[in-house]
């Protein structure tokens, strides 16, 4: 019964709900404004990479958009975090949740990169030549036709990827940024309580929440974006 | 642009020594082809032989490895063509339809009217301001020389100690100049107004033409019911029929083909054959790569036979089927009728 009260204790009393309230901004801010940033760095790495794939005039570009894409998926975050926040960062004043915010939105950036790279070059390529057919240009093509059908294919992905950031951004509270997950060690280690399993259960709880919202508007968006495909 | 096609106002394509290779494999083999206007151009040939390669050579949905493609005697395979431009006066249907999947049956048709309609509108007025520029610019120049003129009479008037004479024929020019200049600026301003101010009442213009055409070509085929279904709702004869009409929305020269009716159910190749039929006895100059024998007979006005990268023989349909003269052809048609 022990648990009950103790997550009782915590749901009133105010003091403690105020760290959970400032965690659950953090770790929302953080992970809105890096899905943001990622979500556009990603489409612009995904057109520039197929884009001068077929442009050797443009070659470099791809090399550049491969060394991100390397170097991003082939390093821990947490050291990503760390040379933000403690080297290239490291002024005085400068907040640590921008910090947080430009380090996920680089990563998540080079994920939905790649699913979109994929998710474009999953689009039947007789689409592509329907259009210029008619004497669209190359640009007109992508917008119109291409990138609404390949965003159409990778929503399943990119969510997936969303939620995955979400979590993520759980590694901020390594460099002292009060996150839900920090959140939930300060209130463990409080006066009253000195047990550390219920207000991490409490956390927990927010992000299950959270995630299930998520899958929610995911499913909502997919569902929409289907309806060219129904009988 | 050789001299011959210069004198011959009828021929709307015209092909030279066209080559295409994709890596070792020679697909076409120097073909040489002159298309007038109202021709109806059936190509035949087995598979492989480089027919539909040749058709999409024809509007660079391939590019050519050498050789010279004319359209509406325009170089189209030259770096300095906008082929977009020439694109958008030769329809192409294929053989998989390829509507665009994300887009319902009506918008299918608009896209393409719309987005260069809007477009041109655009460059239209950019290049109206820019001409307006142009002009106020001379103006502006020649009244400073002018008044540059006045200045040095009053100079020489002063230094000589002789009495300033009014140049009239200057002055008056200059007076005209001023209110030219007046009338230009405020036509510039107000074309450039316009184009912030109007361009979403342009774009809306451009759309309710495009709409009103795409309804009447629905409704042509017979399926205006459909037209905010998506695609994937429509039977593989009815996605045809909506790609061939799509293609006719730009009021195309030339409709060219590739293999329309081969990846339909037999029961709808009727349907789609007839559509054909129709837009060819509009008048349409068409070129069609096809395998319905008796079709190519029934519509062309000549039909090409292709074996391995060459033309072998072309004929009136009638001479083709019924007296061919390549062993080939002879050979293909054994097998095929």
């Amino acid at each position: 019964m022990n648990f009950f009260k103790d997550m009782f204790t915590i749901f009133s009393n105010e003091s403690y709900m105020q760290i959970f309230w400032k965690g659950l901004g953090t770790t929302l801010s953080v992970a809105l404004g890096a899905s943001i940033i990622g979500l556009v760095l990603g489409l612009i790495v995904a057109v520039v990479k197929i884009a001068s794939a077929k442009n050797k005039k443009i070659k470099f570009l791809e090399i550049l958009c491969d060394i991100y894409v390397g170097v991003i998926r082939g390093t821990p975050v947490a050291l990503q975090l760390f040379i933000m926040a403690f080297v290239i960062f490291a002024i005085r004043g400068f907040p640590l949740e921008v910090t947080a915010i430009i380090t996920f939105g680089i990563n998540s950036g080079a994920y939905v990169a790649e699913s979109l790279r994929a998710g474009i070059q999953s689009v039947d390529y007789g689409q592509t030549e329907a259009g210029r057919s008619l004497g669209l240009s190359g640009m007109q093509v992508y917008q119109s036709i291409v990138i609404p059908q390949a965003i159409k294919n990778v929503i399943p992905t990119i969510g997936n990827e969303l939620i995955a950031l979400l979590k993520e951004t759980s590694i901020v509270s390594m460099v002292g940024l009060i996150d839900l997950t920090f959140a939930a060690k300060i209130v463990g280690a409080g006066d009253k309580m000195a047990d550390y399993f219920v207000p991490m259960m409490v956390a927990a709880i927010f992000y299950l929440v959270i995630v299930y919202a998520l899958t929610f508007v995911i499913k909502a968006i997919e569902r929409r974006m289907r309806k060219s495909e129904r009988r | 642009m050789s001299a011959d096609n210069l004198n011959n106002g009828d021929v709307i394509i015209e092909v030279k020594d066209l080559h295409k290779k994709f890596g070792d494999l020679h697909v076409l083999k120097g073909i040489n082809e002159t298309i007038k206007k109202g021709e109806k151009v059936s190509i035949v040939g087995p598979s492989g032989s480089g027919k539909s390669t040749f058709l999409r050579c024809l509007n660079l949905m391939e590019e050519p490895s050498g050789g010279e493609i004319y359209f509406e005697r325009k170089l189209l395979n030259d770096k300095h063509t906008d082929i977009n431009k020439h694109r958008q006066k030769m329809g192409m249907v294929f053989q998989h339809f390829n509507l665009f999947n994300n887009l319902t049956i009506i918008d299918n048709i608009m896209l393409a009217p719309v987005k260069i309609g809007v477009k041109n509108l655009r460059k239209e007025r950019k290049e109206k301001v820019k001409a307006l520029s142009k002009q106020i610019k001379a103006l502006q120049e020649e009244k400073k020389t002018l008044l540059s003129e006045l200045k040095n009479l009053l100079a020489d008037a002063k230094a000589n100690n002789t009495e300033y004479v009014e140049n009239v024929e200057t002055s008056d020019r200059i007076k005209v100049i001023d209110e030219k200049l007046a009338e230009l600026i405020a036509d510039k301003k107000a074309v450039k107004g316009n184009i912030i101010k109007n361009l979403s009442g342009d774009k809306k213009t451009v759309k309710a033409q495009a709409k009103e055409k795409a309804l009447q070509l629905l409704e042509r085929i017979g399926l205006s019911d459909k037209a905010d279904k998506y695609p994937s709702t429509l039977s593989g004869g009815q996605k045809q029929r909506v790609a061939i009409v799509r293609a006719l929305a730009m009021n195309p020269d030339v409709m060219l083909f590739d293999e329309p009716t081969s990846a339909l159910d037999p029961e709808m190749v009727g349907e789609v054959l007839e559509l054909i039929k129709e837009v060819a006895d509009d008048g349409m100059t068409m070129v069609i790569v096809t395998h319905e024998m008796g079709f190519a007979k029934e519509v062309s006005t000549r039909v090409l036979f292709m074996d391995n990268g060459n033309v072998l023989e072309q004929n009136t349909p009638k001479e083709f089927f019924e007296n061919p003269q390549n062993p080939r052809l002879k050979e293909f048609l054994a097998k095929v009728l």
